[in-house]
């Protein structure tokens, strides 16, 4: 019995501690975590429908997000970190895509889960910061920038669902469906 | 009477004390690292891959850079012939080796993509703007790849030398602890960032 005792309390440990590592450096205070204050209260409210729809209709669950500074971390791994503390995307779908923008630094970036590489591919998400996004901020437009960039992912996503076919239900009420 | 009673006691306990001896938390933690070495070993073979592709982007605009080219189509070669199975990975020696073959391929790539700078049809080409942000995502989740499948060589390591896990590890399993992976040019896998 006493080993068994021992066990337990250790395995609380190494629970405790991957939690504190996984503490999100900010605080997801909905689809559009406007930490770095760059959107109008319309715009974050506009966005915030578009994405609330796109995950019902189309699967994936997608996050704006803009941070006042990185941690001296580089874009890429804030951003997987962030996206993983949040635990973005369905867990078995893995379809959760985070749109970081971190203006002091001047960096921005789009973290895909790996269920999304098919729509959202290294290059169709280069060519939407090149195209869509870069023009805007170079000229000081946060905004226009977050904006045009978010409608271009959310088109593609909507062409390429990442919901089974026929069932635009969320995975929930589905289950719940099944069970009763 | 009492017996039975004894039974009954005894049985769950030693099921109980068995399975806080890493009976099963060890298989379950080198399972885990295994999985994350295979995450790391497809992620560099997805770069591999882009390979032939890039070359014969920038060899069409690129035509001073031979020499380049060719450490690169050589690096390659070298890299994707050393494999390592999970079983190595206790290896130190096999280890660094992979390590080394791609971080030497690492290096290549990142002095070939410093020499397209000079290259402006190059740098505007449809064709070369896929392959590279291809090969930043790429160089990119090797970097996840990677840093995952170290926590989880931590946390086995940390398993096999941990009062009780110990010995289940010892006794049972004969655990030996796994390499991390670190990569011999840290800077050059560093992929280009996006500025605005």
């Amino acid at each position: 019995m006493v080993l068994s005792l021992s066990a337990c309390g250790q395995n609380v440990e190494t629970d405790q501690r991957q939690l504190a590592d996984l503490a999100p450096s900010m605080a997801l205070t909905g689809r559009v975590a406007d930490q770095a204050d760059l959107l109008t209260v319309e715009a974050e409210k506009e966005l915030t429908k578009m994405l609330a729809n796109l995950e019902i209709t189309s699967g994936p669950q997608f996050v704006i997000a803009t941070t006042t500074s990185l941690n001296g971390q580089t874009i890429e791994d804030y951003s997987v970190d962030l996206a993983r503390a949040w635990a973005i995307g369905d867990k078995r779908r893995d379809d959760g895509v985070l749109l970081l923008v971190a203006p002091n630094e001047r960096k921005v970036r789009i973290a895909v889960g790996y269920g999304l590489e098919g729509s959202l591919s290294d290059p169709f998400c280069a060519d939407v910061i090149r195209d869509a996004m870069l023009p805007a901020f170079t000229t000081g437009k946060m905004e226009e920038g977050i904006i045009n960039g978010a409608n271009r992912l959310i088109e593609k996503m909507q062409r390429v669902p990442t919901l089974p076919a026929n069932d635009n239900a969320p995975e929930t009420d589905a289950q719940n469906r099944k069970a009763s | 009477m009492l017996n039975k009673l004894i039974k009954f006691l005894v049985v769950p306990a030693v099921a109980l004390s068995l399975s806080a001896c890493g009976i099963n938390s060890v298989p379950t933690a080198e399972e885990n690292a295994k999985a994350k070495w295979a995450d790391v070993e497809s992620t560099y073979q997805r770069r591999a891959d882009l390979i032939p592709n890039l070359v014969e982007t920038v060899k069409g605009f690129a035509t001073q850079e031979q020499d380049t080219l060719t450490a690169v189509v050589e690096a390659r070669a070298k890299a994707t012939s050393i494999q390592l199975s999970a079983d190595d990975l206790g290896d130190a020696a096999k280890v660094q080796e992979f390590a080394a073959a791609q971080g030497a391929l690492s290096q290549g790539l990142g002095r070939l993509m410093a020499t397209v700078e000079a290259y402006p049809d190059l740098k505007s080409n449809q064709n070369f703007l896929a392959l590279q942000s291809q090969l930043e995502g790429t160089e990119n989740r090797i970097n996840v790849a990677r840093r995952d499948y170290n926590e989880a060589v931590r946390q086995y390591n940390t398993t096999i030398r941990t009062f009780p896990d110990i010995i289940g590890a010892k006794i049972i399993h004969g655990a030996k602890p796994m390499e991390p992976f670190a990569a011999t040019t840290e800077g050059a896998e560093e992929a280009p960032e996006v500025k605005f």
